[in-house]
């Protein structure tokens, strides 16, 4: 690792994924993502230059504010998750992300990426693969999508400094906001109908 | 002007257009329509990188068109595919009217056109990856009905392609680490390897398939036709230009095999699924992915021949589809649920649509004097030449799937009590008679077209 410093935003990243794995509250899943994307972004700015980095995390932010206010109006209904399902979900999250601890060294290398990048990049795409086959909420679907090529993106951009890929990228995650946004009203409505 | 600009940009530009013009639902569907076939005409008629004559003026067509650093090219190469896509979907566009499609069918259509088109001109083809996913997205809108809760199918969908994208970027961008030092052939084979699975979820590929017979299930069968018919066409499209554009792949001794052997397997795990099948719009996704393995097979067989078989078999594939998409829209229209039990002696009550989605599937199956089959046979053919246990398999398949199309046969004709009467209307009549005489006389008279459409298989991609 280049600074030892990162291991704190690595940490934030872990719980408020752990977090996330265990909540259906809409609110506090929504600020977990937005920690994330922060987190990320503190780490990806070390690394890359000023601008494509907070182009990343305000796109993220705004992607985030979109499926925001789509659920707002409307999400109420919340599951209660048994003790079993919680220890299954965190038993989950910790085998995948050990699998990611030991193979982020070899990555790295592979890859020539800087360490912690690799590993917050890792644990984002992780959660959000393990988040779309494991959600059954509407909401959490799009969330994971989101972050999972968000994990993507911090992996990518680190090598490939495009300005189109990279417009196109954050034109994709706005526009799986905007899909998620439309989707969630619409299955509100027909749920009301 | 570029070809770009007329092919991407243009219709682009005339489906934001057609979307704020929506309530004017005859206008939309005219300048919709009037603008695929102009386009289509132009890619038939015009050479591309040639002068464009109009009167006095004369005005260059160039090749390629450079966007924020990157260049979009379309050349010769890609005349037939741009034909083929906007006389398709002026067609599709031509039947929303009579099956009571949503207008937003056309705008947004038009723009996954533009948008795809976009995916099969970028260059480097990786970028390719995030233009087809932005389609996807775009897509999603048409498969939402009104009222209704979203699918799984359809969830299912945009899952598998967001899954596909990161997979083709990266494997693109390992791909292009290795330009350098070729003989790199772990790398190589890692590049290949994402590449690889990214087009298998793109094409559905077993198994990856699962969201396909959901996804026609949930969603009209008009837009499941558009969308599934056009899809895998471009990404098929992409794979060749990336096949044909690395030399090490092309030449490889695995590349060959490997998508054999996956074209088998999808044609023979369809065809066992799609006999057991009780609904005729989960058929309609098996059809899909038995086209999408023959297509692999065709693919697999690497001469040029064979390329221009393929090229030649999105006509008849694209007929059969839409046929089938168009007869499944009619019985839905009319109230009936499309599976055997519903269907029952449904040839008495809606005689042309039954008709048309029993041929349409023969057709597809490759049952004989139809348009599909000169290319069932011709893959079969070849494929027996040269691996005489996959040609038995494929022909396993086909046997599955034509039993699957019997069983629903037996059910639409099967007697009942009910007197004979036409309850379709005169429109919807007039285009399903004219799908079914178009897929005969494709199969009787294969080479209608003779040297006609000769100039635009000149420039196909080499596989070998």
């Amino acid at each position: 690792m280049e600074n030892w410093i990162n291991v704190a935003p690595i940490l934030v990243i872990t719980a408020a994924c752990f977090f996330m794995m265990l909540t259906d509250d809409w609110k506090k899943n929504m600020i977990s993502n937005g920690i994330v994307f922060l987190s990320a972004f503190l780490i990806l700015i070390q690394f890359w230059s000023f601008s494509f980095s907070i182009v990343k995390l305000i796109t993220g932010l705004m992607s985030l504010a979109i499926l925001g206010i789509s659920i707002n109006r409307n999400d109420s209904i919340q599951n209660i998750k048994s003790r079993s399902e919680k220890i299954f979900r965190t038993g989950a999250l910790t085998l995948i992300y050990l699998i990611i601890i030991f193979i982020s060294t070899r990555v790295a290398n592979y890859l020539s990426i800087p360490l912690e990048l690799i590993i917050s990049a890792l644990f984002i795409l992780g959660f959000g693969i393990i988040q779309l086959g494991m959600s059954q909420r509407l909401y959490k679907v799009f969330l994971a999508i989101l972050l999972m090529f968000f994990g993507f993106e911090l992996i990518y951009s680190a090598n490939e400094a495009s300005l189109l890929v990279n417009g196109l990228l954050a034109l994709v995650m706005m526009l799986v906001s905007l899909v998620g946004g439309y989707i969630l009203v619409s299955e509100y409505e027909s749920r009301e109908e | 002007m570029s070809t770009p600009i007329i092919f991407i940009f243009f219709p682009l530009s005339i489906s934001i257009l057609l979307y704020m013009l929506q309530k004017k639902t005859r206008l939309v569907s005219l300048i919709g329509i009037l603008t695929c076939i102009l386009i289509a005409l132009f890619a038939i008629f015009q050479d591309f990188g040639g002068v464009l004559k109009i009167g006095s003026m004369s005005v260059e067509i160039k090749t390629t068109f450079s966007f924020l650093g990157r260049s979009f090219a379309l050349s010769n190469e890609d005349r037939f595919f741009l034909s083929f896509v906007f006389i398709s979907s002026a067609l599709w566009f031509g039947v929303t009217g009579i099956v009571g499609v949503s207008v937003s069918f056309i705008p947004l259509g038009l723009a996954i056109i533009s948008i795809m088109t976009g995916a099969l001109a970028v260059e480097p083809f990786l970028y390719s990856a995030i233009l087809v996913e932005i389609a996807v997205i775009v897509a999603i809108p048409l498969m939402i009905q009104k009222g209704k809760p979203v699918g799984k199918g359809v969830l299912r969908f945009l899952i598998f392609q967001s899954l596909a994208m990161p997979l083709v970027l990266f494997g693109g961008w390992l791909l292009g680490g290795i330009q350098a030092s070729p003989s790199d052939a772990s790398r190589l084979l890692q590049a290949a390897l994402f590449l690889g699975i990214g087009f298998a979820i793109w094409l559905a590929v077993f198994p990856f398939q699962s969201w396909v017979p959901q996804l026609t299930t949930e969603i009209h069968p008009l837009i499941a036709g558009f969308f599934l018919g056009l899809f895998p066409v471009v990404t098929l499209l992409i794979m060749l230009d990336f096949i044909s554009g690395l030399v090490w792949l092309r030449e490889s001794l695995f590349i060959g095999p490997v998508l054999r052997l996956v074209g088998t397997i999808m044609i023979v795990s369809t065809g066992i699924w799609a006999a057991f099948e009780q609904d005729a719009r989960r058929l309609f996704g098996y059809a899909v992915l038995l086209e999408s393995g023959f297509s692999l097979v065709l693919v697999s067989m690497q001469s040029n021949i064979n390329v221009k078989t393929l090229f030649i078999s999105f006509v008849p594939r694209m007929i059969g589809l839409a046929v089938l998409a168009l007869a499944l829209s009619v019985i839905i229209q009319n109230g009936i649920s499309p599976t055997i039990g519903s269907l029952k002696g449904m040839i008495r009550k809606l005689p042309f649509a039954s008709s048309a989605l029993l041929v349409s599937l023969l057709s597809i199956t490759g049952f004989p004097l139809l348009a599909g089959f000169p290319f069932r046979l011709a893959t079969l053919e070849k494929l027996g030449q040269g691996n005489l246990n996959a040609a038995m398999w494929v022909l396993v398949g086909i046997t599955a799937f034509l039993f699957a199309v019997i069983r629903l046969l037996s059910g639409i004709a099967s007697p009942t009590l009910e007197k004979w009467q036409a309850v379709e209307s005169v429109s919807q009549m007039i285009y399903l008679s004219l799908g079914i005489l178009a897929l005969v006389i494709l199969g009787v008279l294969p080479n209608i077209f003779g040297d006609s459409i000769a100039g635009l298989f000149i420039y196909l991609p080499i596989l070998r």
